[in-house]
């Protein structure tokens, strides 16, 4: 009945939303795992995809992951340089996977942005003698 | 340097194979990571078949994996970085480059998700499609649209 009511509120904004019952179960099996890993507060910010946010500690870390699976992932908010982080650094982007995946979408969001994908072992190679 | 970490999706047999045999720190990620789920998630990652890799359950982790071992074969500790990113899966991936879960712990997490949307996937079926080349508000309006026709469709990224 509930959520008869909350369709028919959105429905009358102009949206169509129907609650997927098996969604709310993921997020808690899946929030209980991350209750249940160990967690440290990380070294450097993290920006999570569900509200672009840098995050520095474990509670909210934890949080934000479980709430990740129910909500749009921004693909900019990947692109944003963390706040908090080093002032005047310079920002390199280095995804550590083969192809170019987030390489592409960077190009999109930072125009000469400096970003070097690695997947392969010569890739890998090649960065450490540049570094 | 910021660690901006890949999303699941267009894994391929023999990802990692490479880092794998060229940097003992890699392989032992690998191992690791193989040891915690308790199968041999690298040998399908490496030898295949398709099918297995391309799995929800098991690609999560085998993009995780990847980027771990690529990340541990660096050896940059935490003190090249300065920030991580990462699209959904590569969210935990970041975690991972920031030292806040260990490798085979996020495998494990990356693979209970990957088995619960599986399951939400089989019980709710539905699809997805990339859109390139339309604006968000483009997109949001042809979801809107094509909501209005008995289906629920929505921009989730």
């Amino acid at each position: 009945m509930q959520g008869a009511r909350r369709e028919a509120s959105h429905a009358a904004q102009g949206e169509r939303r129907v609650s997927l019952p098996v969604d709310g179960a993921a997020k808690n099996h899946l929030q209980l795992a991350l209750e249940k890993a160990p967690f440290q507060d990380p070294a450097f910010p993290v920006i999570a995809n569900a509200t672009a946010e840098a995050v520095k500690d474990t509670g909210r870390a934890r949080r934000l992951l479980a709430d990740q699976l129910r909500r749009r992932c921004g693909g900019s908010s990947a692109c944003s340089t963390p706040r908090g982080c080093r002032d005047g650094a310079e920002v390199r982007w280095v995804e550590n996977r083969a192809g170019a995946v987030l390489a592409g979408l960077f190009e999109a969001h930072r125009s000469g942005a400096n970003v070097v994908s690695l997947g392969t072992a010569a890739e890998v190679t090649k960065f450490m003698e540049s570094a | 340097m910021v660690q901006p970490c890949s999303p699941a999706g267009g894994i391929e047999i023999g990802c990692g194979e490479g880092p794998a045999a060229a940097f003992p720190a890699a392989r032992d990620t690998f191992q690791a990571i193989d040891e915690a789920l308790g199968v041999a998630l690298s040998k399908v990652m490496f030898e295949g078949p398709e099918d297995e890799l391309t799995a929800t359950h098991n690609a999560q982790p085998a993009i995780l994996a990847h980027s771990a071992a690529v990340f541990a074969a660096l050896g940059t500790g935490n003190g090249g970085g300065i920030g991580a990113a990462g699209h959904s899966l590569g969210e935990y991936s970041a975690y991972v480059t920031a030292a806040a879960l260990d490798a085979p712990e996020a495998a494990k997490l990356v693979r209970r998700r990957g088995e619960l949307m599986q399951k939400a996937g089989e019980e709710r079926p539905g699809m997805m499609a990339a859109v390139l080349g339309l604006a968000t508000a483009q997109v949001e309006a042809a979801c809107k649209e094509a909501s209005r026709q008995g289906s629920v469709a929505v921009a989730a990224n």
